[in-house]
């Protein structure tokens, strides 16, 4: 009987303790809702060229394949949506999280998916890694801040 | 592959054994990466991810790893309960046990995934610890029954284990040695049946998705139902040689009319009962 009150306690306070730190914790999905700003982008440090690349890139003398380069407002909205704005204009896409709440995935209406790796999400800055094979065998990474208008996470809190 | 325990256990029933698990781990593994970005049999990477979460802070993610990490040891935890308390009483159906629970939170993912999913991060999350669990389950039974030779979810060890024996084998009566040899060839079964399945569920996964999960569980229920059509197939081919027996010994005793009736009877009671 002592035996098991043991086991029992332990189990309990280990189940205890991850909830504890989901409690003291935001959940991606909540906080990653609202109105993104991208401030910047840059390749990783240690990769031969990067900066030549990530000045080409921006100088728009390539076009790379992700959408960041297409837009530079996202909109993340509850059940899944992102809208991006882009020249103007505005394209609806949908988005997920994956993982252990470390990938972001986003979809386009032809089926097209891309995979970002959040590295940061807070409240005001969001830093998302993308492999990107198609320009240079690297890591891109860009950095978002929230705009300060947006309520919508602070709303579900 | 199920029956035995622990020394009892033959070189053949542990490769039996570790290709059909390690196959299943394989798939798993990858179906699980594949589809929610997260591995679900090798537990190492999850406490180097567990570490580098807390220290950048993110308690969210450093919760569900832990929690993952969790879910794996109680399957472990659970599966040896049910070996070394059920043991004694039914072999066979201690150590299916564990494999039946871990073909309904197989069977579980697939059905969710495929007709339920909405690709939540809690629901992702959910999936992936049930699978850690059903891989806990896994490696626990194989790992308890096979006094620890047979581990079938992760390689680390097993690549060490063949690292050690091959480095070994440059000495003669290392080579020459039938136990070592017999490992080593347990060790790469595994290896290569792990890979196999990784390779099959990421070539499938693109046709299949969830129901990927429905293939891993048809190999876990060939584990299972070889050892059962095998005490069936014992059970009937000695309820058939005795029946034989009898029946010989009796048309034996009809043609012996001097024999007594009293000897008849005894003769009849000598057969034995299975």
């Amino acid at each position: 009987m002592k035996l098991v009150l043991t086991y029992s306690l332990v189990f309990l306070c280990g189940i205890l303790g991850v909830f504890m730190l989901f409690n003291a914790s935001a959940n991606p999905e909540k906080l990653i809702l609202g109105k993104w700003k991208e401030t910047d982008w840059k390749f990783e440090t240690g990769i031969a060229f990067a900066a030549d690349i990530a000045a080409a890139s921006k100088a728009k003398v390539t076009q790379p394949e992700f959408s960041f380069h297409r837009a530079e407002d996202w909109e993340f909205l509850p059940g899944g949506h992102l809208r991006l704005k882009i020249a103007g204009q505005q394209e609806l896409l949908t988005w997920r999280i994956k993982g252990r709440g470390h990938v972001l995935q986003i979809q386009y209406g032809n089926d097209r998916i891309e995979n970002y790796q959040l590295t940061v999400l807070d409240n005001n800055k969001m830093i998302l890694n993308a492999e990107s094979d198609v320009q240079a065998r690297g890591i891109s990474q860009l950095i978002f801040e929230r705009e300060k208008s947006e309520t919508y996470a602070q709303k579900i809190q | 592959m199920l029956r035995k325990y622990s020394n009892s256990r033959t070189l053949g029933d542990n490769i039996r054994l570790g290709v059909l698990t390690a196959f299943s781990a394989g798939m798993v593994n990858i179906a699980s990466l594949l589809l929610f970005f997260s591995f679900s049999s090798n537990i190492t990477g999850h406490y180097a991810i567990l570490a580098a979460e807390l220290v950048k802070g993110n308690l969210y993610q450093a919760a569900v790893v832990l929690g993952w990490i969790f879910l794996f040891f109680f399957g472990g935890f659970v599966s040896n309960m049910f070996v070394i308390h059920l043991n004694k009483k039914n072999t066979y159906v201690a150590h299916a046990i564990p494999i039946v629970l871990e073909i309904i939170c197989l069977v579980a993912v697939g059905i969710y995934g495929q007709f339920f999913y909405n690709e939540t991060l809690i629901e992702t999350e959910a999936m992936l610890a049930l699978m850690l669990f059903a891989m806990g389950l896994q490696n626990g039974l194989t790992a308890s029954i096979s006094n620890f030779a047979v581990k079938t979810t992760h390689l680390t060890g097993i690549t060490t284990d063949l690292g050690i024996l091959f480095s070994m084998f440059t000495h003669k009566e290392y080579r020459n040695n039938k136990e070592m040899k017999g490992k080593a060839i347990l060790l790469l079964s595994i290896a290569a049946a792990y890979l196999a399945g990784a390779v099959v569920s990421g070539i499938t996964y693109m046709h299949m998705g969830f129901r990927l999960f429905y293939v891993v569980s048809l190999f876990l229920v060939v584990v299972i139902f070889y050892d059962f059509y095998k005490l069936k197939l014992f059970r009937y081919l000695s309820n058939k040689r005795s029946k034989t027996q009898a029946i010989q010994l009796e048309s034996l005793s009809n043609r012996l009319p001097d024999i007594p009736e009293q000897k008849k009877k005894r003769t009849q009671e000598e057969v034995p009962a299975y």
